[in-house]
């Protein structure tokens, strides 16, 4: 079931209504309703792959009792080590199989051995990487003594398929989401507010910003090579659009309707576009994922704290296996690769948490200095989006080629170019509210918030106006393919 | 919690108040037009029921509408060209309202590529194409049964009336699970060339079927066709020129695989082949 579709516009009042009005006297009877309505929420796209969730739940749920009556320390790595293989197996072979597989065969054919082996038609459950890393963190953290392990099922279950975040994040941490289940939920009343206020603002994101850039970005890199140079530039930056405002406002939706069942998710986005370096961009930008690889990957591997050369190899890793994480392509690969060599020479230089706080804070405009920083590292964004979005490296590189070509500097040119300067135009009025909200967890959280009720909800109004009559073609939510 | 709830329905209820108020003014002062997706369509229907004096008139889908815009008139062709998406039906309601606005014609060209025949009313974009501004009164009585059997099933069809539904370019999820058993005319082609063809009976005109360039990844499927299969139209003769007039480009000369890269090359070429 999309967010942005009638289904759940119909799904979300009526459980809201069963969860404080029905079951609100009852936490396991609400708890759950949460595990009904997200199988149905998932099973709406293809009941068929409910089983795999049921089945990590088990294995999950079975590994962690299993911890917590286990002392010694080999039993206790086995029992990890189940559910790490239970997981990753499953992600693996849905996921990886066929692109192993491949490049297997071609790595042999490379060098003159002819090798019989054939891809499967597998078809990727949407979510998988998402829950898979939400179930890991459980295991993990259970077995590190971080958690203790939960004896209720039903909990555990709503926890690993809790619908706001199951199929597109952010990925939570059974540290933290996991103890939401136990507590009874009281009705918050600024919190369901401002819950109200993200999935308005995600919607926007979605609806008008990301499904009209997507149009656009669809259209100039499935024909990259009629396209001059000036053309492309414009495509990939429709794209960096496209896939800001698909998976953050994804998030702001999940994160909000979250709020509404009395829950608190983390913040997945803080405004990326807005870092002043990578090491900045990567604190911002799908938040959920980078602090997973930085906790369960990076420390373990030593992080920042060994030895040069030791900390450039877990940088690499760290990039490396978060751009596959996105894909069993290489351009994901090669964009996780780009991203760790924008941020090694931040790391080597001690430089790398040189911007913890808001970019001009307490001011409206950024300085000179701070405005170049901002531009420098969005356009490395940019150009690292283009392997991120090209079908193939050779695509991506002759996409890269044609940008670097005379025709850089000829004045774009595609189909319904007004079209196009408005979605531009909704672009800019869009990047200024997200400036003026820069300090909140999401654009329009404060937004006229001291002004009267009146002006509030024309403001609110007129944002679902925009939703309704800028609306581009709907698109699936991009982040469903990982 | 109550509150919230009361809150929610007051504001839910002022917003659609708002939304449905400021859409009927939109449509009203046709403001909604200025950026409206497909709204070339409207354009033509208003063209289509005004009086014109050219002999020869132009139906096309997309790809002739690159060639035949509505806004011109090329060598005295006036062209009420849209897309496929409304069908062959779209394509004979505007014919009929053309004729019943006392134009007179000599010769009609229909100007498709040879994938469009197969509409048949069973695409995401027929909600907002066909349904929005041809599914009124106005015209119903010219639907025929085929027509009407497909339009109920598409979904939320009842909601088009709705002002904000009016002026914004949503559409439902719809994808026929019909498997089609045609692969170049489909029913609702074959059924509205027979009544183009009888128009044409009526009002003495000659229709001329003719192809847009034709990209070489479709000269399999289209050289698989067989003519004599076709189901009756009474327009055999025309779809023989048809399929012979096919000009097949390579890719690099299409945008998406359909539309032209630079269509006013054809239109010239067309003209000349026309004018023999």
């Amino acid at each position: 079931m999309l967010f942005n579709s009638i289904d759940f516009a119909i799904f979300l009042p009526i459980v809201f209504v069963l969860y404080w009005f029905a079951t609100n006297k009852n936490l396991k009877l609400q708890n759950f309703l949460i595990v009904t309505a997200s199988y149905v929420f998932y099973g709406w796209w293809d009941w068929r792959f409910l089983s795999l969730i049921l089945f990590s739940t088990i294995v999950d749920y079975l590994v962690g009792r299993a911890l917590a009556s286990e002392e010694t320390q080999q039993k206790r790595q086995i029992y990890l080590w189940t559910s790490i293989v239970v997981n990753l197996g499953f992600l693996g072979f849905f996921k990886y199989y066929n692109f192993f597989i491949a490049n297997f065969i071609s790595a042999f054919t490379l060098f003159g051995k002819e090798i019989n082996g054939s891809t499967l038609n597998i078809i990727l459950p949407v979510g998988i990487s998402f829950y898979t890393f939400q179930t890991l963190s459980y295991s993990i953290d259970v077995y590190k003594r971080r958690l203790k392990p939960t004896n209720d099922f039903i909990a555990f279950s709503a926890f690993v398929s809790f619908f706001p975040q199951l199929v597109a994040g952010p990925i939570e941490r059974a540290t933290h989401l996991l103890p939401q289940f136990y507590k009874k939920r009281t009705f918050d009343y600024s919190k369901a507010v401002n819950g109200m206020r993200q999935i308005l603002w995600g919607l926007f994101k979605k609806v008008v910003i990301a499904d009209n850039c997507a149009e656009y970005a669809n259209m100039i890199f499935n024909n990259s090579a009629d396209y001059s140079g000036s053309t492309l530039v414009l495509g990939a930056l429709f794209f960096t659009f496209q896939i800001y405002g698909d998976f953050s406002g994804y998030s702001d939706i999940a994160i909000g309707t979250a709020r509404l069942f009395g829950f608190d998710l983390m913040q997945n986005f803080a405004f990326p576009y807005f870092s002043r370096d990578f090491a900045e961009f990567w604190r911002r930008w799908h938040i959920s994922l980078s602090t997973w690889f930085r906790d369960y990957l990076y420390i373990p591997l030593g992080g920042s704290r060994v030895n040069t050369a030791r900390a450039i190899r877990n940088t690499f890793i760290i990039f490396i296996v978060s751009g596959f994480w996105h894909g069993a392509n290489w351009t994901f690969i090669i964009w996780g690769l780009l991203n760790a060599i924008y941020f090694i020479p931040l790391l080597l230089s001690g430089k790398n948490r040189k911007h913890l706080n808001t970019v001009a804070q307490g001011r409206y405009l950024p300085t000179f200095k701070e405005l170049i920083s901002m531009g420098f590292t969005f356009a490395l964004t940019v150009f690292a989006w283009i392997f991120f979005r090209a079908e193939n490296a050779s695509h991506a590189l002759n996409y890269i080629s044609e940008i670097f070509s005379p025709s850089l500097f000829t004045v774009p040119e595609f189909d319904d170019m007004r079209k196009a300067f408005t979605t531009l135009v909704l672009v800019c009025i869009f990047v200024l509210i997200e400036w003026t909200g820069r300090n909140d967890q999401f654009a329009i959280a404060h937004s006229f918030s001291k002004q009267k009720i009146y002006v509030r909800w024309l403001f609110y109004m007129i944002i679902i106006f925009a939703i309704f009559w800028f609306q581009g073609d709907k698109q699936g939510f991009i982040y469903f393919q990982f | 919690m109550k509150i919230f709830v009361r809150k929610t329905i007051l504001f839910l209820l002022l917003t659609v108040l708002f939304i449905e108020t400021i859409s009927a003014i939109f449509i009203l002062t046709k403001v909604y037009l200025i950026a409206y997706p497909g709204k070339e369509i409207y354009h033509v229907i208003k063209k289509s029921k005004e009086k014109n004096k050219s002999k020869k008139l132009l139906i096309a889908d997309s790809v002739g509408r690159e060639m035949f815009s509505y806004k011109e008139n090329i060598h005295g062709i006036n062209s009420l060209a849209t897309n496929q998406v409304i069908g062959m039906v779209g394509q004979y309601l505007l014919l009929n309202n053309y004729l019943n606005a006392g134009n007179e014609i000599d010769t009609l060209i229909i100007l498709f590529n040879p994938t469009s025949f197969k509409n048949n009313l069973d695409q995401n974009y027929t909600y907002h194409y066909f349904l929005k501004p041809f599914y009124k009164k106005e015209y119903s009585s010219l639907f025929s049964k085929t027509v009407q059997e497909q339009i109920r099933k598409i979904p939320y069809r009842q909601f088009i009336r709705i002002p904000h539904i009016q002026v914004s370019s949503w559409a439902p999820e719809f994808e026929s699970s019909d498997i089609p058993k045609y692969t170049f005319l489909s029913p609702i082609s074959v059924e509205y060339l027979s009544k183009i063809k009888a128009l044409s009976i009526k009002h003495n005109f000659e229709i001329i079927i003719s192809p847009t360039p034709t990209n070489i990844n479709k000269k399999d499927f289209i050289e698989n066709i067989n003519i004599n299969e076709l189901p009756p139209t009474h327009l055999e003769k025309e779809f023989n020129d048809y399929f012979n007039n096919i000009i097949y480009l390579d890719s690099t000369n299409f945008v998406d695989g359909i539309h032209l890269l630079h269509p006013e090359i054809y239109t010239d070429k067309y003209l000349s082949e026309l004018n023999k």
